[in-house]
């Protein structure tokens, strides 16, 4: 597999460049499906430039979390995007169990944000806190089993080799199994980034928001820091699915790194799509459906694990 | 060697001198209060001090391993004694300090005893690590559980402290009795296996076993902040200490799953039941029986290690569970401390009636929420650290190609993963319904200011957790495979443990959670250079328009884990009772909700009502009549001639098997020459 580092950082620049434009594409692929022209692909951009430049409305029952809470979202973020292998090549940041890490940094941010939202007292960005560390915590379960997986498939412990790594394309099963854990993860990422069916970005109405519920209470550049986190997650989690499904061994690493940009804004029209046609679920069933993901990626592992007759080599 | 060797012996036989007449000193003292507290204070501070140099070289095997007849009983440290001792002795500084503060206006006429009970307690905590043979081991422990008991009792005046009390001293001596058994039978041939199993309760009582654990979240709650700190953050660990130094040797493979097993119910049970409670002590409890329960699991992986010759699996959970306790002992050190604080300053510790003291306690919130961030696992903090080793111990089994081995690692990944999700759930709840939002009942308008001396104690503990990551990969290089291999349950394989594997990984993460830390730092102050330009207005909280939102439309604490613990089956049925709304013009409507144990109501209540049946009915034996007594008697003694007659082979001539079996013990137990 060549390696060509320049390609890595070109990836790590995109993903801080492009993360907002991904949210773009998702809105604007909505209003397609449904008639309208929509907001313009570069809207996102526009809306944090406003933020940033804009002061702040503090609640006064805050005694500093609420502050605080952002800047550790966004730097929690900002070191998980270090141990992605864009266009399958190996992140210079790598260590055995980066993966722990990275799935650990993106709690760290959650953590914040829920202490954060609690700070300010509102009943709302308490209902929302509620659910959020509800369904992130059965969440935890099944993203660990998608490593597991990728861990045995790859026999390795850093994401970046897990990522990377040529498909056995011999083996029908594994094949089978890699697409059932990006399946899994693609679930995951729609409810860690709290979008339809799961949770419902764009609703007007408090009560059934959850992710939004959370940072009622926020303005400026305040805003800003959570919104492009929030960009941010997407694209990671995204690639993470692409990254998944693009064997390491596909193409010389230049048109890795087009294919890989290629599927993160196809995962974005995937999920444009997804949300123009369907409706969010309900909140009771979310457990069940979770728990479901969990036994799917089990199910994943074991197929590996019977292809491949109890090891690769 | 000679010189380390004596000035060794002379700081055990100080710590021993100050912790004993400082108690007895402070308890002769007792008429003067003023005079016991500083006495017992004083000498449990020196002699946590002294214990330290003691204990610090030894763990980091400075010096070799120490042999003392003190008492005319052997005393042994090593690295193994030094690594438990050591938490034991920077808790109780820290709660020797702690206790100052709390213990003002709360009992202060009985300085005296509080510090008599206390300075014991550390010392049989001590005694119990340094204890090289059962003998020592057994009078230490039981040392441990009176005068524990005693520390738990403080408060004795209180119904509920007197039932925790005695439901702890009830655990305390089950647990001696299984020790006893244990040593008893572990060189008596063929009963090998018992002998395992009971030193597994006994030492499984003390370390909060999932199902033993009932007399933990009574007790904690029960005793004084600083006395639980201790409790949880070092006397837990002794359970473990007394596996790894006197269970009876029994095969890698079966302690391998006997932990795993115990560990993956206990985290996940343990944090479950944390999620559901309302009062911040039993919270904290089991949460310790979720962390011990973490720690039994990178044990049991370590020890499936061994048994699969995976050296890299071996070390990883090894090393990750033992690193484990001593995050634990500090972070959950900090957060009974400040429980303790909590309580000063509400006079209450259920936490659905405060909220909002973040502003009259600045200082507490920001240290509990940090450390309880850390707790749950989250990076940067310290316990991440451990949980990665223990991530990469059943990763380690994912890889090695054993199916069964394969199985059960990603199962308990996955428990792990979901016990951190559930631990942050259950944090974000103490976080929030103690320290944010706003006052939920009427509290002293004149805020109390945070006490100089509790806070101290707080920070001492958290600055160490926080250099703990700084040192955290050179413990792991060159501490930890020393301690794992004073152990004879470990010791025994004949390849060393090397701990190569993982300390690149550890490094890698203690820099990037100093990143982490720089980074939020450099954030913040950009956010703040941002605003300072700007117009910062305030204003109320956004509550859907409602512009006069009060406090008792927050969510509380128990409303913001309802979810989970309703999905858990916690709070279902019996547990809650309702008075719905009712009618167009609704009046009042309440729910209340209780949380039972599932370890108290699915097999304590059942067997001790068992019992009670059984006592009842054999209460008619004693009818008071003197002839049926000796009737009685009479039938006892013709069923023994009986018995022996019909039994009557060599046993009478055999000879006496004691002197032999006194020989193998010594050998067996502790190896006195080095």
């Amino acid at each position: 597999m060549p390696q060509n580092p320049f390609f890595w950082w070109a990836g790590l620049l995109a993903a801080l460049l492009l993360a907002p434009l991904l949210l773009g594409v998702i809105n604007k692929t909505k209003a397609c499906f449904v008639g309208r022209q929509g907001p313009s692909l570069l809207q996102p951009y526009y809306n944090l430039h406003k933020l940033f430049r804009r002061g702040c409305i503090r609640t006064t029952v805050s005694c500093g979390p609420l502050a605080w809470a952002p800047g550790i979202e966004l730097s929690a973020l900002l070191l998980a995007v270090l141990f992605l292998p864009y266009a399958n090549q190996l992140s210079p940041f790598a260590f055995a169990g980066d993966a722990f890490f990275f799935a650990y940094l993106l709690g760290l941010g959650r953590f914040a944000l829920i202490i954060g939202a609690l700070d300010t007292g509102s009943s709302f960005e308490g209902m929302g806190a509620s659910r959020e560390v509800q369904f992130s915590a059965l969440t935890e379960g099944a993203l660990f089993a998608v490593i597991g997986f990728l861990a045995f498939a790859s026999r390795s412990l850093n994401l970046s080799e897990m990522l990377s790594c040529p498909l056995p394309s011999n083996i029908p099963t594994v094949i089978a199994a890699v697409i059932l854990a990006a399946g899994i993860a693609f679930i995951i990422m729609l409810v860690e980034n709290c979008r339809v069916p799961f949770d419902d970005p764009e609703t007007h109405l408090e009560l059934t928001m959850i992710h939004e519920a959370m940072i009622l209470d926020y303005s400026g550049p305040d805003l800003g820091f959570i919104l492009y986190s929030a960009a941010l997650k997407l694209w990671l989690m995204t690639a993470l699915v692409v990254l998944m499904l693009l064997p390491g061994d596909l193409a010389p690493p230049g048109v890795l790194f087009i294919l890989h940009l290629l599927g993160i804004f196809l995962g974005g029209v995937v999920i444009g799509a997804i949300e123009a046609v369907s409706a969010r679920f309900r909140f009771l069933k979310l457990p069940q459906f979770l728990l479901g993901a969990l036994c799917t990626a089990l199910i994943a592992l074991a197929l590996t694990v019977i292809g491949t007759g109890g090891g690769l080599q | 060697m000679l010189l380390s060797a004596l000035s060794c012996f002379i700081l055990f036989a100080a710590v021993i001198f100050l912790l004993f007449f400082g108690a007895v000193w402070s308890w002769l003292c007792r008429r003067q209060p003023e005079r016991a507290k500083w006495l017992g204070a004083l000498s449990a501070m020196l002699g946590c001090c002294a214990g330290t140099a003691l204990a610090l070289p030894a763990a980091a095997q400075w010096v070799p391993t120490q042999h003392f007849a003190f008492l005319g009983l052997h005393w042994q440290i090593d690295a193994l004694a030094g690594f438990f001792m050591l938490p034991v002795l920077i808790l109780g500084l820290a709660a020797a300090v702690h206790s100052l503060g709390y213990l003002k206006g709360h009992d202060e006429h009985r300085q005296g005893t509080y510090w008599f009970f206390f300075n014991l307690t550390l010392l049989a905590m001590l005694l119990v690590c340094a204890a090289a043979t059962y003998i020592e081991l057994l009078l230490s422990w039981e040392l441990m559980g009176i005068m524990s008991f005693a520390l738990v009792a403080f408060s004795f005046r209180e119904q509920e402290v007197r039932q925790a009390a005695w439901v702890y001293l009830l655990a305390c001596h089950a647990g001696a009795v299984f020790l006893i058994l244990m040593f008893a039978l572990s060189w008596t041939p063929g009963y090998t296996g018992t002998a395992i199993a009971c030193g597994l309760l006994g030492f499984g009582l003390k370390a909060g076993f999932p199902i033993l654990h009932v007399w933990l979240p009574e007790a904690h709650p029960a005793a004084p902040a600083p006395v639980s700190a201790i409790m949880s953050a070092a006397m837990l660990n002794l359970g473990i200490y007394g596996i790894l130094r006197f269970l009876p040797p029994v095969s890698f493979g079966l302690l391998g799953w006997l932990l795993l097993a115990i560990g993956l119910s206990g985290a996940l049970l343990g944090i479950i039941l944390a999620l559901a409670q309302v009062n911040l002590k039993r919270l904290l409890a089991y949460s310790s029986i979720e962390n011990m329960g973490i720690a039994f699991l990178g044990l049991g992986l370590g020890f499936l290690g061994l048994s699969q010759q995976n050296a890299a699996m071996a070390i990883c959970g090894l090393g990750g569970g033992l690193l484990h306790l001593w995050n634990h002992a500090l972070l959950k050190g900090t957060l009974f401390l400040l429980s303790g604080a909590v309580f000063k300053s509400t006079g209450t510790l259920s936490i659905d009636q405060m909220g909002g003291l973040g502003k009259d306690m600045p200082i507490s919130k920001s240290l509990f929420i940090t450390n309880a961030a850390a707790l749950s696992g989250l990076p940067p903090g310290n316990a991440f650290l451990s949980e990665i080793m223990i991530y990469l111990a059943a990763f380690q089994g994912v890889l090695s190609g054993n199916q069964v081995i394969l199985a059960a690692a990603i199962i308990a990944a996955a428990g792990l993963a979901l016990s951190g999700g559930l631990a942050a759930a259950a944090f974000c709840k103490a976080c929030a319904a103690v320290f944010l939002g706003l006052p939920r009942s009427p509290r002293d308008p004149e805020p109390h200011p945070e006490c100089r001396l509790m806070l101290g104690a707080e920070f001492f503990l958290s600055a160490l957790a926080l250099v703990g990551i700084i040192f955290t990969p050179w413990l792991w290089e060159s501490v930890l495979p020393g301690v794992l291999q004073q152990s004879p349950l470990i010791g025994s394989t004949n390849w060393p443990l090397s701990a190569e594997y993982g300390s690149r990984t550890l490094a890698a993460v203690r820099n990037f959670s100093f990143a982490a830390i720089a980074l939020i730092a450099a954030l913040s102050y950009l956010r703040h250079r941002q605003l300072s330009r700007k117009t910062l207005d305030t204003g109320c909280t956004w509550d859907c328009g409602y512009a006069l939102p009060t406090a008792r439309m927050q969510y509380t604490g128990t409303a913001f884990t309802q979810p989970l613990s309703d999905y858990f089956y916690l709070t279902k049925g019996q547990n809650r009772s309702t008075i719905p709304v009712q009618g167009y013009f609704p009046q009042k409507a309440a729910v209340s909700i209780t949380v039972s144990d599932p370890g108290g109501h699915l097999v304590w209540h059942p067997l001790s009502r068992l019992t009670a049946r059984i006592a009842e009915r054999l209460r008619r034996i004693q009818s008071g009549f003197l002839h049926l007594y000796i009737l009685m008697i009479l039938i006892a003694l013709i069923a023994m001639l009986i018995y022996a007659v019909a039994t009557s082979l060599p046993a009478a001539t055999t000879p006496e098997p004691l002197p032999p079996a006194i020989g193998q013990m010594h050998q067996n137990s502790a190896p006195l020459q080095p």
